[in-house]
């Protein structure tokens, strides 16, 4: 063993480990060109393996022979239709498929600039289902930038690579989005719960003790603190109880999304308001909702496009 | 020839670091048991690390940490300055006190394992003060760590393959 310590091999080590320290000092926060690199490397393979998991999820599906066969049907009829298409049918289709998810939410908000991306990887050391997206900065992703699918908000940009991000859900404890309810209008901050991540669940705290909010209730963002637009649907109301630590109420809300298993979502890239405060909010919910950033709020507070 | 042949198994243990990392972040691919999912990279540089001399090992080790810091998306090099230590030592112990087999292996990875998950959940779970800190151990972790050692004999297997092939060709 004390050979060893004087071993060329273990001088080496200590060289490695004094090199990752410093690794871990400088990237600490940020990603970093070896992240875009490995992106870079491992996207491709990672989106046929993504492919391929949807492929032999589909094939793996238990239906009936009568259903077998009216799906055979309409795959015949579809092949034919397909036939009299342009070569590049398929990608035109895609595109279209994913946009047309996300056409109601662009009629209603027409400001909204929706940049549709698909899940390519959820890691295993991740804690609160946070996932990573192919698209980046190339594609104009930003840090902070809200994700959503045709149901609602899932989460935020938490980290943005050039040709990819990783996205923290509205499951996770590090999310606070500003939110209201529709009915009432009574106030409070979205957040994730290590309880109830589990069975797709966040909470709403900071609601004001004399609320009037009820099981059932549509809970949408604020959109007070220029980081998530106005009005995005999240969930409903599952429960109202009284938070343990402080006696306010605790509100759980049941997302509309199943934000554990999304697989293809989009990004809010722009939108009219982005990056402005309301002045009319409370001072509270302004505050929370931009907390997790406060590090580097000025990134991201920024003033708003004109459209 | 040797230096061949010693070249042609690390590009193989690179390819296989990559396919594992593909692999264990793939979406729905490796499923989820009591809310936990295997970290593969780790029990397949713990058994390069066993095949192979120190030096290597610890590259090995780093370079395989480093994949499961960026997958991870949180501070890069937390994962490869515990997988390069681990791996040195496991390098270490296998070349000049103890032999390589499955036995040894597994006593390797279930000492390994909860030290590298165990030092996660503390960094990243615990001082981030999330709260409900047994319920989390217990409910994520400790699955995360079961399945992780579960995947060991299967990992262990292909490098001891891929070792012992490449040797015999030699």
């Amino acid at each position: 063993m004390k050979n060893l310590f004087y071993h060329k091999s273990f001088k080496v080590l200590l060289g490695v480990l004094s090199i990752l320290l410093v690794l871990v000092v400088v990237t600490a926060g940020n990603s970093t060109i070896g992240t875009y690199i490995v992106n870079l490397v491992t996207l491709p393979m990672q989106q046929v393996s993504v492919g391929a998991v949807d492929s032999a999820e589909d094939a793996m599906s238990q239906k009936s022979p009568e259903e077998l066969q009216s799906d055979i049907d309409s795959l015949a009829d579809e092949n034919r239709r397909l036939r009299d298409m342009l070569v590049d049918y398929y990608e035109v289709k895609e595109q279209n498929e994913q946009l047309k998810k996300y056409y109601s939410l662009k009629e209603e908000n027409p400001d909204y600039d929706i940049l549709p991306a698909t899940v390519i990887r959820r890691d295993p050391n991740e804690n609160f289902y946070s996932f990573t997206i192919d698209k980046g900065s190339i594609d104009g992703v930003e840090k902070h930038s809200p994700v959503v699918t045709a149901n609602g908000l899932v989460g935020w940009v938490c980290e943005v690579d050039a040709t990819s991000c990783t996205v923290k859900t509205i499951l996770s404890p590090d999310t606070q989005v500003g939110a209201l309810d529709s009915r009432t209008s009574d106030s409070g901050i979205i957040t994730g719960s290590p309880i109830y991540c589990d069975d797709n669940l966040c909470t709403m705290t900071k609601v004001p003790a004399q609320h009037t909010m009820k099981k059932g209730d549509i809970i949408v963002t604020s959109g007070l603190g220029g980081i998530f637009p106005k009005k995005l649907q999240i969930g409903t109301v599952k429960e109202i109880k009284l938070n343990e630590y402080d006696s306010l109420p605790l509100v759980i809300i049941e997302p509309f999304e199943d934000v554990r298993n999304v697989t293809s979502v989009a990004v809010i890239t722009n939108y009219l308001g982005k990056g402005v405060i309301s002045k009319s909010e409370s001072k509270t919910e302004s505050k929370a909702e931009s907390s997790d950033k406060s590090s580097d709020s000025g990134e991201n507070i920024k003033p708003a496009k004109q459209e | 020839m040797e230096q061949r042949f010693k070249i042609l198994r690390y590009i193989l243990y690179g390819i296989e670091l990559l396919v594992l990392f593909v692999l264990q972040g793939t979406p729905n691919l490796v499923p989820e048991l009591y809310g936990g999912r295997p970290n593969l990279l780790l029990p397949a540089v713990l058994t390069i690390a066993m095949f192979e001399p120190k030096l290597p090992a610890l590259f090995f080790g780093a370079a395989g940490g480093l994949l499961t810091d960026i997958g991870g998306g949180e501070v890069i090099g937390f994962f490869a300055i515990i997988a390069t230590v681990l791996c040195y030592f496991t390098s270490y112990l296998t070349s000049d006190i103890i032999r390589t087999s499955l036995l040894t292996a597994m006593l390797i990875t279930l000492i390994a394992v909860p030290v590298t998950l165990g030092l996660h959940f503390l960094f990243f779970y615990v001082f981030k003060g999330y709260g409900e800190i047994v319920y989390f151990f217990v409910n994520h972790y400790l699955s995360r760590i079961l399945y992780t050692i579960a995947a060991m004999p299967i990992i262990y297997f292909i490098n001891r393959n891929l070792a012992i092939r490449i040797a015999s060709i030699e």
